[in-house]
Formats: C-alpha cells, sequence, structure tokens
C-alpha cells in the first residue's frame, strides 16, 4: 500500500504533497491528513476522498471518519502503550501507528482487533514524531499545525551546566531501519530527496546531506 | 480564579510554597527517577494529599506523561490512590484518560498540556467522555483557546514558568552524566542549558522544556477567560514556587505592580517569552 499525503492536510512539506483531484485519479493508495486540522473539517475533506483508507491525526475526525473509511492512527498521536490501543479500538479506528522508538516492545501491545503498524525505516527525531513544538517555540513555524519544521534540532547547540559551556550536541534525526514485525510495516520515504536527506533541512548546512 | 502549582516530592512542599495557591497538581510527570516522586510509588502520596487538605487546598495527582505497558502497573497504582484520596487526576496521554474516565467516572479529569489538544473538537469529544478541564496545547493561539472553552470544558492556562517544547523516548540529561559528574538522579537537581545562538532550552527527564518562562503577567487580563491560571515549577528550585505564586495572588487580587513584575524579571535566569497565545514564536516576549 502507497501512502500519499493530501495538499494542506499533510505533515511535512507541501511540496510532495497532492491534491483532492490527484489523488482521487490514483488507484489503491491510502490518504495521510496528519496536520492539525478541525475535526469538523477533515471529516469534510475525507467525504471527497474516493480512497477507503485514510491516517487521521485528529480525535474527533477518528471517531467520526471510522464510521465509514478504515482510519489509521496517524503515529503523531503518540500511542505508547495498551491503553492507548484500547481508546482508539473504541473510536473505531482499522489501526494504529506505534512511535519507532518503541519498535522493540511490540510484541507487547495488544490488539485485540486493531491493526498495528509499524515504522520499518524511519527518522529517529529528538521527540517522538507529534510531540515536538521546538520548531514553533524557536521559528513559529509549526510541525503540528502547518505542516513546516524548522529543523532546529539539527542545530549545535552548547551544552551549558552552572553557566559554563562544558560540550557541544546536536540531535539531528537519525534514519534508522529495524527488523521488526507487525500488521503493517511502513518504511518512511516521504521527507526524503536522497539517501538520509529529508527534505526540509536538505538545503540546511546542518543537514544530513 | 483557581490559581494552580505543580509540586514533584515531599521535600519540595513547604508551606510557605503552597500557600499562594489553590490547587497543587503532585508529582513528577516527565521522569520516574526523579528523588521522591509522589506518584512512583510509596507514601508519599498519600501524606502530601493530606497535607494539602489540611491547608484547605485541592490536591490533584498528575500522572506519567508517555506510559509504556511497563509503566501501566505504576500508573494504576497512583490513580487507585488519586482516585480514593485526591480531588482530580491529571493526565497527559489519551489512554490513561479514558481508563480514568471509565473507571472512576466520578473523577475529575484534567486533560494535561502534553495531551495534545489543538481543537475544539478534540476538547468537545474529551468533554463528552468525562474529561472536565483541559490544558490546551501549548502551541495554542488565545483565539484557539477561547474555542475550547466554547465547548463547556473548564480550561486552565500556563500563565507563568517553562513549558515543554517536546517530549521523547530519553533524558537527555543522562547523556552528559560524565562530563557533569553526576549521575542520575542527580544530575536533574543541577543546572543545564541547551544553548544556540538566542534559543534556550532546560532538558528534563523525558521532557525538553522552554528555557525561557513564559510570562503572562503584563497580559492577563487576556486570559480571563479560563477557568485556573497555572504556574509551571515542577521542576524549579526551591524558592520560585513560593515568590512566583505571591506574586500572581498580588496580581489576582490587587492588580498589577511594577515592583512585583520586576521581582520576576529578577528571579527569570534566561528571561520571559509570551509562548504560543500570540500566534509568534514562542521564544518571543511582547511587553505589555
Amino acid at each position: 500500500m502507497k501512502f500519499v499525503g493530501l495538499r494542506g492536510y499533510s505533515r511535512y512539506s507541501d511540496k510532495k504533497s497532492l491534491s483532492l483531484d490527484e489523488i482521487n485519479s490514483l488507484e489503491d493508495v491510502a490518504v495521510t491528513l496528519n496536520r492539525v486540522r478541525d475535526g469538523d473539517e477533515i471529516v469534510e475533506v475525507c467525504r471527497k476522498i474516493k480512497h477507503e483508507h485514510v491516517i487521521l491525526n485528529e480525535l474527533y475526525a477518528i471517531a467520526s471518519v471510522s464510521k465509514s473509511k478504515k482510519v489509521t492512527v496517524s503515529v503523531g498521536m503518540n500511542a505508547t502503550n495498551n491503553l492507548d490501543l484500547e481508546f482508539y479500538r473504541e473510536l473505531g479506528a482499522h489501526a494504529v501507528v506505534i512511535p519507532p522508538e518503541l519498535n522493540y516492545e511490540v510484541e507487547s501491545f495488544q490488539k485485540k482487533g486493531l491493526k498495528i503498524e509499524v515504522f520499518g525505516r524511519a527518522f529517529v527525531e529528538m521527540f517522538y514524531k507529534g510531540r515536538c513544538q521546538l520548531s514553533a517555540y524557536a521559528s513559529g513555524k509549526s510541525v503540528k499545525k502547518s505542516g513546516v519544521c524548522n529543523m532546529e534540532c539539527a542545530k549545535k547547540w552548547d551544552v551549558v551546566y552552572s553557566g559554563k559551556k562544558i560540550c557541544e550536541t546536536d540531535f539531528k534525526p537519525e534514519l534508522t531501519v529495524y527488523d521488526v514485525e507487525a500488521d503493517y510495516v511502513k518504511h518512511e520515504t516521504r521527507q526524503i530527496k536522497g539517501e538520509g536527506v529529508i527534505e526540509n533541512g536538505a538545503d540546511s548546512k546542518h543537514s544530513q546531506s | 480564579m483557581e490559581l494552580t502549582a505543580n509540586i514533584p516530592n515531599l521535600e519540595s512542599m513547604s508551606e510557605c510554597s503552597i500557600k499562594p495557591y489553590d490547587s497543587i497538581y503532585l508529582g513528577m510527570p516527565y521522569c520516574w527517577e526523579y528523588e521522591g516522586n509522589l506518584i512512583a510509588g510509596g507514601d508519599d502520596l498519600s501524606s502530601a494529599i493530606e497535607l494539602l487538605h489540611v491547608m484547605g487546598k485541592n490536591a490533584y495527582v498528575s500522572t506519567f506523561a508517555v506510559p509504556r505497558n511497563k509503566d501501566l502497573k505504576r500508573v494504576f497504582r497512583a490513580i487507585d490512590l488519586a482516585a480514593e484520596m485526591s480531588d482530580g487526576i491529571e493526565a497527559n496521554n489519551l489512554g490513561v484518560m479514558r481508563y480514568v474516565t471509565k473507571e472512576y467516572p466520578d473523577m475529575k479529569v484534567i486533560a494535561g498540556g502534553l495531551a495534545n489538544v489543538y481543537t475544539a473538537s478534540t476538547a468537545e469529544l474529551l468533554y463528552s467522555i468525562g474529561v472536565s478541564r483541559i490544558v490546551p496545547a501549548y502551541e495554542l493561539s488565545i483565539e484557539d483557546i477561547e474555542k475550547i472553552k466554547e465547548t463547556g470544558v473548564e480550561v486552565e492556562v500556563v500563565v507563568h514558568g517553562k513549558v515543554p517544547v517536546g517530549i521523547g523516548h530519553e533524558c537527555f540529561l543522562k547523556k552528559f552524566s560524565s562530563a557533569v559528574g553526576k549521575e542520575c538522579p542527580k544530575i536533574c537537581r543541577e543546572d543545564m542549558f541547551f544553548r544556540s545562538e538566542d534559543l534556550v532550552l532546560k532538558p528534563f527527564g523525558h521532557a525538553t522544556l522552554s528555557g525561557k518562562d513564559i510570562c503572562m503577567y503584563e497580559h492577563i487580563d487576556k486570559l480571563k477567560f479560563a477557568d485556573a491560571f497555572r504556574i509551571e515549577a515542577v521542576t524549579e528550585r526551591i524558592g520560585y514556587r513560593e515568590r512566583i505564586g505571591r506574586i500572581y495572588r498580588n496580581l489576582i487580587e490587587r492588580g498589577f505592580s511594577r515592583s512585583d513584575f520586576e521581582e520576576l524579571r529578577s528571579i527569570s535566569e534566561n528571561g520571559f517569552a509570551n509562548g504560543y497565545y500570540f500566534n509568534k514564536a514562542g521564544q518571543i516576549y511582547i511587553p505589555g
């Protein structure tokens, strides 16, 4: 299965996402709407999508759209335990994406009819995907709200202890490949231009390229 | 207006530090290993709740912010005790939140600022399943928060202190144990920041906080629609909670004071920011 981002609604840049018409001209794709928008708006857009499978990031939309489509709960919702899975099952979700950091404990998740999706290949970031506001804090560019990340994490940071610099560090996202089994194994490629390059940071001297 | 703060352990619970507040959130939600963490087990949590009740304060119990399956037993223990003795339970994890509203339907349940409540529609859904108060996602503007308030749910906003800019899988402080010569859990009592040009962050357990103090002292009127004002102080040194609380208590009861505002400035080691309330970068401060 291929995941495609709907322009204006997908996390990460709009450059590689597709318009509604483009998406509806494709066959057999799942559509990602994992940017924060009000639930009613997402529900309305989902009605216009011909495909039966969407990836969502907003609680009301998950509950509402699940009545008519297969809904995968985006990694941005940060499901980290079985109580999260129970809640999404109650809301009618089809599948839940587990953060890549938890791949090694994926067997501890009790599916009970819910599908589990994991990352077989992912950028492991400074924070859990969906739990980072660093770009918005630093520059006002919000990944959650506008899908744009300024990649502040990849900067060089001075580590200051008791007022004195003791060393430097950075928190560059690391492309990580996992040997992991689940109902769906996703390979993160959407924001990659070339091997090891995150699109949003590709022009930055701090990018991984 | 309810004034709240958070306290990680019994050691931090001096009478002076509690006095300015109506309600206290108990426990350190960012790290299990924090010394004396009230929600990590032991008898301290019940003692803390009793102490608050003797002082006539509301006792809310925080829960660990990013619980994995292996953490749930400890989470359940704290919830069971909180349901029996406290006045409310704060959850930043949606699964934990739903568990509490189902198992303890009469309990006051508070969605914390890390629960990622960004929209009125999410707030409405949570309200419908028994969540009675929401601390909106820190990243929201005043207009967005007002929309959440319109759903009928109680809203609590941070008016002062360091807010998380992210939460992750590991504690960054531990990476620098050898450089500092302090191991966990002593290292988080130390004064450590990450700096890059004008940006400052404070690593703390699984969370990384704004290095600057969010300060809405000069803009407090714009937040008067909220039900509660929170002072984020769970990672702060002794004395911070008391001084900031006293200043905001004065603000609520007597209004703006230039000398109090200057005292706030003197307490903040990295300066002020408004957070995201004015739709700007979170680290910017707009004077009132």
